[in-house]
């Protein structure tokens, strides 16, 4: 693989550590991830593929060990945080949807509180954001009163309102009945295809397929193997991998 | 024969129309007695009140009229009536609730009028002493202005409290652990020490330190720092219960600590702490009384200066009743919001 160009890298992480007490969760992680590049992370549970993503916007402080996103390393002391994660979105298992608030609203609060636009410039963009998750109906909704589908796609939406650089999901459909499993990876795909850079903890092994261009297989910590969907899918070197899509497929 | 046969056999059998007596089951169902279906019949219980209601009108002796002995014995055999006749209207199934909230209420109704006219007690006296409501005319407004007093010492200490419970809840989800020693420091100090200890030192001790609060103030802040405590628990428990997950929400959209707690915590944390929060506020109006200590002109306070110049304990059997007529209606809708919270809950 050739090595990236500096303007191209959008993270790069650099021997990333997490340890939680006792537990050694990430154990030196390497990776560069280019824009509009989109990644995968399979493996094991409990192979800290969550913990991963939650460090690389400091949701979870990692131990040591740098990332830089676009060229900053976020890892030095008095960066500003929450600036660094308006360009991330984040997308997680239980939706975490604001239950005080509409679908609109959830979408509007981080527009309007942290970039400063006024509630007209908000409003307009989340409704153009609900339209483009096929929503526009349930923009008054709370969020009880939606589907688990639903509820996904407003999260999606909330989190693109900010128009960041790069999306992250954090087993975006697991917590989804089957069914609605479909709608969720749809608003994902025709995000991938419109440049955005991904990253995916999931097991949708079709998903993946088509849509990742890059697998990061993650297991005790360390990133095992990756590669293109189909060589990790049809030629896996590494025994873990192996196992594991045993399991799976 | 195989014994699936047999059951099927059994099923078909037992859908059958069953030979025999036709309503073998009905003779179970009306299995009461007679003389216990005859009891309760309205013409029976219109008949015995009729006995009783003349047993109390002919054969209860006057108090002191008969022998001890007679007397007792009679009203014994009067109170069996009463409880029999109305046992047996309320422990029936069929007779209308109402009904049964009447003859209760008669029930008590009775046994005090056996109480006031057989105990020997001096009711005179009793009223002279502590219903003597007369004796208060022309000195009610003393008593209301001690109410006012009262609920502006209520509503500024509930205003008090609830800033310094914010502030303190809003302060312990930093999970600083030096912040914490003192904040938790203070949350024991101030729910374990007596608010009466807590205001007699405000207002006796710190003047010989020089610093002399009013009596108002000093009970304002005696109540704000000893409710604040309180009430930080509940504001605590409420910011608690909202799940992790809204603030790793709110934080990944770039929304900062203070913003994460004002647009997101507080709003879901406050409907949950507002019932705990109301109980409080009622001790809270209930604990102004121990002010009358240090000399605040509150409701107590002006009852105990009416009962010294009047010489007579009915201003505070007045200033009681006014308590009971502005907390009864406050506990009612502490009981109201708790229920309404249950039934959102499930």
């Amino acid at each position: 693989m050739k090595e990236p160009s500096a303007s191209e890298k959008m993270i790069e992480v650099v021997d990333l550590h997490k340890r939680f007490k006792e537990l050694h969760v990430l154990r030196g992680i390497n990776t560069v991830i280019t824009r509009s590049e989109v990644v995968a992370i399979m493996g094991p549970s409990g192979g800290g593929k969550s913990t991963f993503l939650r460090c690389l916007n400091r949701l979870e402080e990692p131990t040591s060990g740098h990332i830089y996103i676009e060229g900053v390393d976020i890892m030095t002391p008095y960066i500003d945080i929450n600036k660094v994660r308006t360009e991330i979105g984040m997308v997680f298992q239980s939706f975490n949807l604001f239950p005080h608030l509409t679908a609109i609203e959830n979408i509007k609060l981080a527009p309007a509180q942290v970039r400063g636009l006024s509630d007209r410039e908000a409003t307009e963009r989340g409704m153009a954001l609900l339209e483009k998750v096929g929503l526009t109906g349930k923009a008054l909704c709370y969020p009880e009163q939606l589907s688990g589908g639903q509820q996904q796609r407003v999260a999606i939406a909330r989190a693109l309102a900010m128009q960041p650089q790069i999306m992250f999901f954090d087993e975006p459909t697991s917590a989804l009945d089957p069914e609605m499993i479909g709608e969720v990876l749809d608003v994902m795909r025709t995000m991938a295809q419109e440049g955005m850079t991904m990253v995916i903890v999931s097991h949708e092994m079709g998903f993946i397929r088509e849509a990742a261009d890059r697998i990061l297989f993650l297991a005790d910590g360390v990133i095992v193997e990756e590669g293109s969907p189909e060589q990790i899918f049809k030629d896996s070197r590494h025994p873990r991998t192996q196992e594991f899509l045993r399991a799976i497929l | 024969m195989a014994d699936s046969a047999r059951e099927i056999l059994f099923f078909y059998g037992a859908m059958q129309p069953q030979p025999g007596p036709p309503d073998i089951a009905h003779r179970f169902l009306r299995a009461y007695p007679p003389w216990f279906r005859m009891v309760r019949r309205p013409a029976f219980l219109a008949v015995t009140l009729a006995v009783v209601a003349a047993f109390a009108l002919f054969v209860l002796p006057q108090p002191g009229a008969a022998g001890p002995a007679w007397l007792y014995s009679t009203i014994a055999l009067f109170l069996l009536l009463v409880l029999a006749w109305s046992g047996n209207v309320l422990a029936d199934n069929d007779k209308p609730e109402i009904l049964k909230l009447a003859v209760s209420l008669a029930l008590i109704a009775v046994l005090a009028w056996l109480f006031y006219r057989y105990s020997g007690a001096q009711w005179g006296k009793l009223t002279e002493f502590f219903f003597n409501f007369p004796k208060l005319k022309g000195n009610w407004w003393i008593l209301r202005d001690g109410l006012g007093v009262t609920l502006m010492l209520a509503v500024i200490s509930a205003a008090g409290s609830i800033l310094v419970g914010l502030a303190v809840a809003i302060l312990r989800t930093y999970h600083s652990p030096t912040l914490n020693l003192f904040l938790k420091a203070y949350i024991d100090l101030l729910r374990s020490i007596p608010m009466i200890v807590l205001m007699v030192l405000l207002f006796f001790a710190l003047p010989f330190a020089g610093i002399s609060l009013g009596s108002i103030t000093c009970t304002v802040v005696a109540l704000s720092l000893g409710y604040g405590a309180y009430t930080a628990e509940s504001f605590r428990a409420g910011i608690e219960s909202v799940h992790p997950g809204q603030v790793e929400a709110a934080r990944s959209l770039g929304l900062s600590r203070w913003q994460t707690l004002r647009r997101i915590i507080l709003p879901q944390a406050i409907p949950i702490v507002i019932p705990p929060l109301t109980g409080n506020l009622v001790s809270m109006l209930k604990d102004t009384a121990v002010a009358s200590l240090v000399a605040a002109p509150e409701l107590l306070k002006r009852a105990r200066e009416l009962y010294t110049s009047k010489t007579n304990p009915t201003p505070l059997v007045a200033a009681s009743l006014i308590y009971l007529a502005v907390l009864i209606p406050l506990v009612r809708l502490v009981n109201m919001l708790e229920n309404r919270r249950k039934k959102r809950v499930s």
